[in-house]
This record gives C-alpha cells, sequence and structure tokens, in this order.
C-alpha cells in the first residue's frame, strides 16, 4: 500500500498551497518522572516539531553542564508514541543512551552552532593552537573559547575550555561583566524527528487518525553523570535536580492543504486500500551486564540477542565501564569505552556476518561509518586506544608527548577521556538498502574484548573491570491507520 | 562460533570478506626494503562486488633500530593529507585469470592529493580520514602520533593501525557491481614506495624505514540469489563501463613550457596536474608528495614558488575544452584556474565542503613563512598546508561523458614566472570512461 505523497517527506509532483498552523501545548499531565503530551488532531502533522522544556540543577552554577556528547538528551529516559486505544507505535528505551550513537553524525557545523540551540551539548573537535597547549601544539580538543594564557588553567575554575553557552547556569546579562554564578536556566529542545526518527521520512495525517500521545519520561538526576556533569574544580553535581513544568511545551506545525480535495484525497485513498500503512525503522534495546573475566588479558562471550524473523538495518553498541556503567567526567554516562581492542562478530541466520572477529578498532570505525552518509565526527584520540596504554593513537614510546593526555588543552586531567567514543556499529542493508531478512534463529552475538600491546611492550589496560553494554538492533515493521482512523501496529514490514 | 556457513540463503545476500595478500613472506612483513610489492587477489567466483566498500587494513610502524641517531624534538613525518597513503607508489587493477590490466595508477600519492583535500573538509581530517588512514591535516599531530614521538628512540614494535579506502577510479568513481566470475577474478597490485619518498625528517642523520604488516584487504560481497546466479552465469559476454586513471609525468623547466601527451583515449572526462621541484623527489629533507607550486632558484632544499600566469588546453593543436586563454592576472588569487579544478573533480554544485581555501593555498604565506621561499623547514611547519593542483573537466555536464582523445594528442602549455631553468616535476592525471569486454576467451580493456 502506497503512502500518498503529502504524507512523504519528498518533494511532490503537484505542489499545493498549504496553511501551516503552528500549535504551542501544554502537557496534558506533568510530573519528575513523566510528561504527557496530546498531539492536536488537526491536518497533517508537519515534522518540524519539537519538545522544550527547562531542567534545573540543585547548584545551577556556572560549573555544571549536560554531558557534552548528548546534551539534554540526557534527561531523557524514554519516548513513546502510542494512540488512544493504547497502541504503541514507537517506544524507544534508553533514548539517552541511543543518542551517543546518533550525535556523532551531526557535522562540525551542526555541533558548532545548532547544537548549542537546540540540546546544549558541545560533540565536536578543533586542533589546538600553538597557544593552547604547553606540551605540544597538535592535540585535539572539544572546540570552545581558546584558553587565555598558555599552560594555565581557564579562568572561573574551570580547566576546560567548554563554552560558556552551554553552561546549565545560563549567561551572564549581555551588559554585565560579573563572572560570578549566573542564575538563568536554559531552555532546550528536543525534535520529535530525534525522537521517532521514522519521522524524518513520514508525515502523520493526525486528523483521520485516533488521538496520538507523547509520553516522555525523564532520567532521574540521581547518579553522577546521569543528567548533569562538572565542569571545572566543582565537585559532581547529581543532588535532584529538576524539570521545570512551566517550561514545558510541545510545539507543533500543522499542514492544512488550502484545496479540500487534497485532504479528502488522502482520505480517499485510506478508504480506496482498506487503510494507510507506514513501513518504519525501529530498534530494540538489549543490555548486557558482564563481569570481568579470570584471565585479565581477553574477554568473550556469547549471547543470543534475539530478533527472529525481523528484517534487520542495523547494530550498534556501547560499552560503559563497570557492570553499573560508571560516569567520565565531561561525557557522563554517555560515552562508549574503547580502552581494549573490541570486536564484535554476529550470526546471523547461522552464518557469520564477518570473517572473522579480529576485526581492528580501524575496521569497526569503517563499519560505523557505513550507517549513515554522514561520518562519524570522532577523532582517532577519541575512538580508541587500541594500541597503547592510555595514550590514544600512540602505538607506544614517549608517555609524554602522548595525545591522550593533551585530548584538549594540553593538560593531563583528561587522559580518561581518550578513547571514550569507541562505538561499534554494522550497517546490515545491502547497497541498494534492502533489509537483512531473519528467519526462526535468533541474533547471535560473540563479543571479544583483548588487550593489545601483549609483552615487552608497553601493554593496554588489563581487563579487570566489568562492563555495561548497550546493543540498539534496528528493524523494518509497520504501523496501519484504518478507514475508521484506528491505528494497528505490527513487529513485522 | 557455533556455525561458519558463509551463505545462509535467506537475509539479503551480503557477506563480509577479508583476504590476505598472495606473495606474503613468511614474517608478513612488507617494506620497501624487503618485500616491496603487495598482491591481493579477489576470485573468480560467482558473487558481485562493491569496490567502493574495499578497505587496505594492516598495521604500520617505523622499523625497529633505524632511530637510533634520533634527538630529542627531531621531527619525522608523514604527508599532512595523505597518511599510511605516502607508502604505495603504485596501483594497479587487473584480471586474475588474464592478467590484462584493467587500470594503474602510477605516483598514486600524488594522485590523491589531486583530489582528496579539495573534497573533504577539515572535518574528515579529524574524523574518518584520521582515523582509517591518519591523514590528519596538521603536521604537528601527525608528527606526535605516527612520527617520531610516537615510535620513541630506536622504534618499537606495535604498529599503528589503519583501514584505508583505495583511491583509484574503479573503486572511487566506477559505482557499478562488479561480476567477478566475468572479469575472470580481480588482482590488486601495490608497489611500495622509497623510505626518502615516504617520511620528512628535519636531521639528516636519521635514515627511517616503514614496515607494514599484519595486512589485508577487506570488503563486501553480494551473493547473488539462485536466480540470479543462474543468469549471471548464463550471460557469455558482455561489458561493464569503468572510470579509470591514466598517470603521465612530465618535467615543467621554462617559462613557456609545453607537454604533448598521447592518451588515446576515447572518453576523456578530466584532467588534473601539479608540480614538485624534482630534487625534492626521493630524499628525507622534502616532501616530494606535497603539491606544490611552480619553483625556481631550487638549491638543496629551498626555492622560490612562481606564479603561473597562463594556461592552455589543446586537442590536435585547437583549444579544447575552452576556445579561450586562461590568464592569470598579477598577484592575483587565480580564482579562474582554482574554479576550473574543482569543475574538474565534479560539479561545481555538488561541492559543499573542501580542506583547501584561498588561505592555505596564498602564494605569500602557503609554506608556512611570509615571502616566497620554500625550505624543507618552511615544509615542515605546522602552518604548511599547501596543496595546489590544477585542472580542467571535459565533462561540462557533469555526467561522465567525456571528449575524444583516441587519436589526437592533448597539449598543455603553462606560462609561468620561472626564469632560471629549475626543473619542476609535473605529475598529470587523465580521468577516463573504460569499457571493459568479458567473453569466453577472457576480458578485453577499451578506454
Amino acid at each position: 500500500m502506497e503512502l500518498p505523497e503529502e504524507l512523504r517527506f519528498e518533494n511532490m509532483s503537484t505542489p499545493h498551497s498549504a496553511t501551516l498552523h503552528t500549535v504551542k501545548t501544554q502537557p496534558v499531565s506533568f510530573s519528575q518522572q513523566q510528561v504527557r503530551f496530546e498531539v492536536p488532531r488537526q491536518g497533517i502533522l508537519n515534522s518540524t516539531a519539537i519538545i522544550e522544556w527547562s531542567f534545573k540543577s540543585k547548584n545551577s552554577t556556572q560549573g555544571h553542564n549536560f554531558p557534552l556528547g548528548v546534551g539534554c538528551l540526557a534527561n531523557i529516559e524514554r519516548a513513546v508514541l502510542s494512540t488512544q486505544s493504547g497502541r504503541v507505535i514507537m517506544d524507544n528505551r534508553n533514548f539517552a543512551e541511543k543518542q551517543v550513537c546518533e550525535e556523532v553524525f551531526r557535522d562540525a557545523e551542526y555541533s558548532h552552532f545548532l547544537a548549542r540551540y537546540l540540546n546544549l551539548s558541545n560533540s565536536t573537535f578543533a586542533y589546538t593552537g600553538p597557544r593552547e597547549s604547553t606540551g605540544s601544539n597538535a592535540c585535539v580538543r572539544f572546540s570552545g573559547e581558546p584558553k587565555d594564557v598558555i599552560g594555565v588553567a581557564a579562568p572561573y575554575g574551570r580547566r576546560w575550555s567548554t563554552p560558556k553557552i552551554i553552561n546549565l547556569g545560563g549567561l551572564d546579562s549581555p551588559s554585565g561583566t560579573n563572572h560570578a554564578v549566573p542564575t538563568a536556566i536554559q531552555q532546550v529542545r528536543v525534535s520529535l524527528q530525534q525522537l521517532f526518527p521514522f519521522l524524518y521520512g513520514v508525515q502523520l495525517p493526525v486528523n483521520i487518525m485516533e488521538q496520538l500521545y507523547i509520553d516522555i519520561y525523564w532520567k532521574q538526576d540521581d547518579a553522577i553523570g546521569k543528567v548533569v556533569v562538572k565542569r571545572g574544580t566543582e565537585a559532581y553535581v547529581h543532588e535532584a535536580g529538576t524539570v521545570r513544568q512551566e517550561d514545558c511545551f510541545f510545539l507543533s506545525d500543522h499542514i492544512v492543504y488550502d484545496d479540500p480535495a487534497v485532504m479528502d484525497k488522502i482520505s480517499a485513498q485510506q478508504e480506496a486500500q482498506g487503510g494507510l500503512s507506514f513501513s518504519y525503522k525501529d530498534y530494540v534495546v538489549q543490555v548486557i551486564s558482564s563481569l570481568a573475566p579470570t584471565d585479565p588479558t581477553i574477554q568473550q562471550y556469547e549471547r543470543e540477542l534475539g530478533c527472529s524473523n525481523y528484517k534487520l538495518t542495523d547494530i550498534r553498541n556501547i560499552e560503559l565501564k563497570t557492570v553499573a556503567g560508571s560516569p567520565l567526567e565531561l561525557l557522563g554516562r554517555y560515552y562508549s569505552d574503547g580502552d581494549n581492542n573490541r570486536s564484535i562478530q554476529l550470526s546471523l541466520n547461522d552464518a557469520n556476518f564477518n570473517p572473522d572477529n579480529n576485526n581492528t578498532q580501524m575496521e569497526n570505525y569503517n563499519s560505523l561509518s557505513e550507517l549513515y552518509d554522514v561520518k562519524p565526527y570522532i577523532p582517532r584520540p577519541m575512538y580508541s586506544n587500541s594500541n597503547g596504554e592510555d595514550d590514544g593513537p600512540v602505538p607506544n614510546g614517549l608517555q609524554v608527548l602522548a595525545l591522550g593526555g593533551q585530548l584538549f588543552n594540553g593538560k593531563n586531567q583528561l587522559r580518561n577521556v581518550a578513547g571514550k567514543l569507541n562505538l561499534l556499529g554494522y550497517n546490515l542493508q545491502d547497497d541498494t538498502g534492502r533489509p537483512f531478512q531473519m528467519g526462526n534463529t535468533p541474533v547471535r552475538l560473540f563479543y571479544k574484548k583483548t588487550q593489545g600491546g601483549i609483552g615487552a611492550y608497553q601493554p593496554q589496560e588489563t581487563i579487570t573491570e566489568g562492563s555495561l553494554q548497550y546493543y540498539f538492533i534496528g528493524y523494518m515493521r509497520s504501523f496501519q491507520v484504518a478507514p475508521s482512523g484506528r491505528v494497528v501496529t505490527s513487529e513485522y514490514d | 562460533m557455533s556455525s561458519n556457513v558463509q551463505t545462509s540463503g535467506m537475509g539479503n545476500g551480503k557477506q563480509n570478506f577479508r583476504i590476505r595478500p598472495s606473495n606474503a613472506p613468511s614474517d608478513g612483513i612488507f617494506a620497501h626494503q624487503g618485500q616491496p610489492v603487495l598482491t591481493f587477489e579477489l576470485p573468480n567466483s560467482n558473487v558481485l562486488l562493491d569496490p567502493s566498500k574495499l578497505r587496505l587494513v594492516g598495521k604500520y610502524r617505523i622499523k625497529p633500530g633505524t632511530l637510533n641517531e634520533i634527538q630529542a624534538g627531531d621531527k619525522i613525518r608523514l604527508d599532512q593529507y595523505l597518511g599510511i597513503n605516502s607508502c604505495f607508489e603504485n596501483v594497479a587493477w587487473s584480471s586474475k585469470m588474464s592478467r590484462s590490466v584493467i587500470e594503474k595508477v602510477n605516483n598514486y600519492p600524488k594522485l590523491i592529493n589531486s583530489i582528496r583535500p579539495a573534497l573533504s573538509s577539515t572535518q574528515n581530517y579529524q574524523s574518518n580520514l584520521q582515523v582509517e588512514s591518519i591523514a590528519t591535516q596538521n603536521l604537528d599531530y601527525g608528527d606526535n602520533a605516527f612520527g617520531a614521538p610516537a615510535f620513541g628512540n630506536g622504534g618499537v614494535a606495535v604498529g599503528v593501525e589503519f583501514c584505508t579506502s583505495i583511491f583509484t577510479g574503479l573503486t572511487m568513481a566506477s559505482g557499478n557491481r562488479l561480476p567477478l566470475m566475468k572479469l575472470g577474478g580481480l588482482m590488486l597490485s601495490i608497489d611500495l614506495a622509497p623510505n626518502e619518498a615516504v617520511f620528512t625528517c628535519d636531521n639528516n642523520a636519521l635514515n627511517p624505514q616503514y614496515e607494514l604488516y599484519d595486512l589485508s584487504l577487506t570488503g563486501e560481497y553480494l551473493i547473488p540469489s539462485a536466480e540470479e546466479r543462474g543468469a549471471l552465469a548464463g550471460m557469455e559476454s558482455g561489458e561493464v563501463e569503468m572510470n579509470t586513471f591514466t598517470s603521465l609525468f612530465s618535467i615543467l623547466q621554462s617559462s613557456q613550457h609545453n607537454s604533448v601527451f598521447n592518451l588515446g583515449i576515447r572518453e576523456l572526462v578530466s584532467v588534473y596536474f601539479s608540480f614538485v621541484p624534482a630534487n625534492y623527489i626521493n630524499n628525507y629533507a622534502n616532501n616530494q608528495y606535497q603539491c606544490m607550486r611552480i619553483s625556481s632558484n631550487v638549491t638543496g632544499g629551498a626555492a622560490t614558488s612562481e606564479q603561473v600566469t597562463k594556461v592552455n588546453f589543446l586537442r590536435n593543436g585547437a583549444q579544447m575544452p575552452f576556445l579561450f586563454d586562461l590568464d592569470v592576472l598579477d598577484d592575483s588569487n587565480e580564482a579562474q584556474l582554482q574554479r576550473y579544478y574543482l569543475m574538474s573533480l565534479k560539479k561545481l554544485t555538488d561541492i559543499n565542503r573542501t580542506a583547501i581555501d584561498s588561505n592555505i593555498n596564498d602564494v605569500r604565506t602557503a609554506i608556512g613563512s611570509t615571502g616566497f621561499t620554500q625550505t624543507s623547514t618552511n615544509q615542515m611547519n605546522v602552518l604548511n598546508k599547501e596543496n595546489y593542483v590544477l585542472g580542467v573537466p571535459y565533462d561540462m555536464l557533469g555526467n561522465y561523458s567525456g571528449a575524444d582523445f583516441s587519436n589526437q594528442p592533448l597539449t598543455i602549455t603553462v606560462d609561468s614566472n620561472l626564469s632560471d631553468a629549475s626543473p619542476n616535476a609535473m605529475y598529470l592525471y587523465a580521468l577516463a570512461k573504460t569499457m571493459v569486454s568479458y567473453s569466453p576467451s577472457g576480458i578485453s580493456v577499451r578506454s
């Protein structure tokens, strides 16, 4: 069943004049656990809708940010699009963790400019200039404000050159020169497309569908790095920050075609076909917690990830240190640990996806880069510590000049961030975009982590800690809108 | 794993593969002073190959013992736009069964530097090109990560991983699924570059050597369905269209230079060329892979940049593709030349990012110093990012249908301010449409 072109996000063969109605909706229910919005049933829901809110950490001082990689998306535990009759079109669990695999695919311009106005992330990088590093002027760092003085910590108690514009405490008054603790609160926003990615491709005819609801479950600020990270020399903050109801809105744009015949045509097609069918990509999450291996040089395990009979599109993985997922200073709990060589082998329909399970980290990056047309914007020192001991890309040698210790501004305090965007990902679609049809067997996973540089050469860290892993498995599914407006969802396409 | 079945009959036919070199020495190490030729063979089985997915995977290191004379602060550098691709001098594709050469690129690093920097952004050099090819667009960073400090005194035996694309016409611009059985399989042959070409050092007591090991060629087959396999097997003869590069070389030594190339190409899509002082070739003091301006006063490692004043492209003595001279105003930014160079790579409207700009190629500051002087020191300066290439398109519509040079020579005239007969090496590449015909008697390649 073909969708009418008016519902697809593309140029139309016969453009129609339309009126765009922008609606600002308050929540129908709100708490510190969850917020629910009712999607206005008017025309066609354009893909530009956004949800806004603000978050106030207990000490909204200058030193607090959302995690730099995912920004305010760390505030979202789960996002659900459901209907009045209780059908769930999309239920995105572990939403914030998934965004670690998404935000790196933004280009530098987006991250450097737009993201700061949207979600307060700062996931972009630049080479340091000669004035910004004492040891070497050839490092890669998060872009932001340059250091004021060579080799001396930046002002205002900050050791990192993160830009003040992403500060949770807000900015100083434009006319003010006082840099002490601002008290403003910044509003943040996430697009509906990012919450429910199938909306990148289609627009929902909400006027002929049963009532839709959007539920967002907030991530609780009850542990270090879950929602807020520290900045500078200040202590971690995780003391029950709150989402403010007065700033929480759903802003949606609704297209109403001026010619009633266009809307009639959509309804007629719905009638004629017995309903409209929307095919879309969803993902399932598997969380695997593994203890440290007995042999600290190698860890291997095999797991089943389910997904029998699904049409798979991709699989992604992030790994946090320790079985509970320990936080980092800048990235919070939204990173992927690459201290050791990691590789994944998949058994799909009882056939191995890769010829072996010894992919190098650089091959892993290459596989990851096939998920989208845009390359993941992860500098080599951030991607892996595959060769030497906590020193980024350097195979061995002089630790003094090692890049891991000088990732951002030439100081050593951030060496623990080196190799912390070690995402793994495989595109399972073929070159024409056909998904991978699974049979009656589940996806089987064979995971391997090894300590590199073993022997006389300075080795990587031993594997003495457990890990918390998230696997996001994309697959094709569908929902139908019956002529009555009732929505029926299906796990299969 | 519990199973090692290679194809399942379901899925979508996608199958990753890894192929090891077919000529590996017993220790698995490839080096210019050792085993300098690297060969991979893709089978003539009934599968389709997506050539754009091919990657050359391995590890690079500086040979232990070749840095014994190193002093603190010494610099040992790879070209910032090439990274690991500095090590590959010539790359050739041929049929595995018949050995017919489909494409051969000589001076492969010069080809990459004629294309890649203009079509990538600095962001690419901070992400995919840096991770996969150790190409950083930052000499200091590359030096620290992959040069002298990284390997320390005497070098160590742990290598830097790489996973680089292969920059040939067949892999970059063809966009076809190749039926390997019909081509009789494919063979990739790579000649490794001399150590003196790969490294640039500021201490003339150093003679670093590189080694490549743990090498493999990875990629993706598409396994046809049973019906498609039957159909493919039944096709006795046919043609596959590809785009291939032809590499040519000349020396520019006068202010009014004339080069004549008999290309023998039926559909020439574009040509581009670049210069480097001839005495920069094969020595540790200079980077021969950098695309530079025409140079005069070439003595030792020093030279002076000169401006091009006019360029002309002729077919059979008549101007083509332009019916006018490409004049350059004195002290100008040579906008017209740069415009046509970019057009030779891609439609202008499709070029939405580039790592090269007028500042980087500004004749006054391009090599990291004010004035026009090139020196070994300036070439190693972190501010040096010059990548100066000239070129013209022949498929003005950008549809890869080019001009016929099969029986007509291509003449390029370059007027410059060069006045002292300093020899400048000129590396020219022609991108052309090539037809590969297959039949029971083998394959034939027609340019």
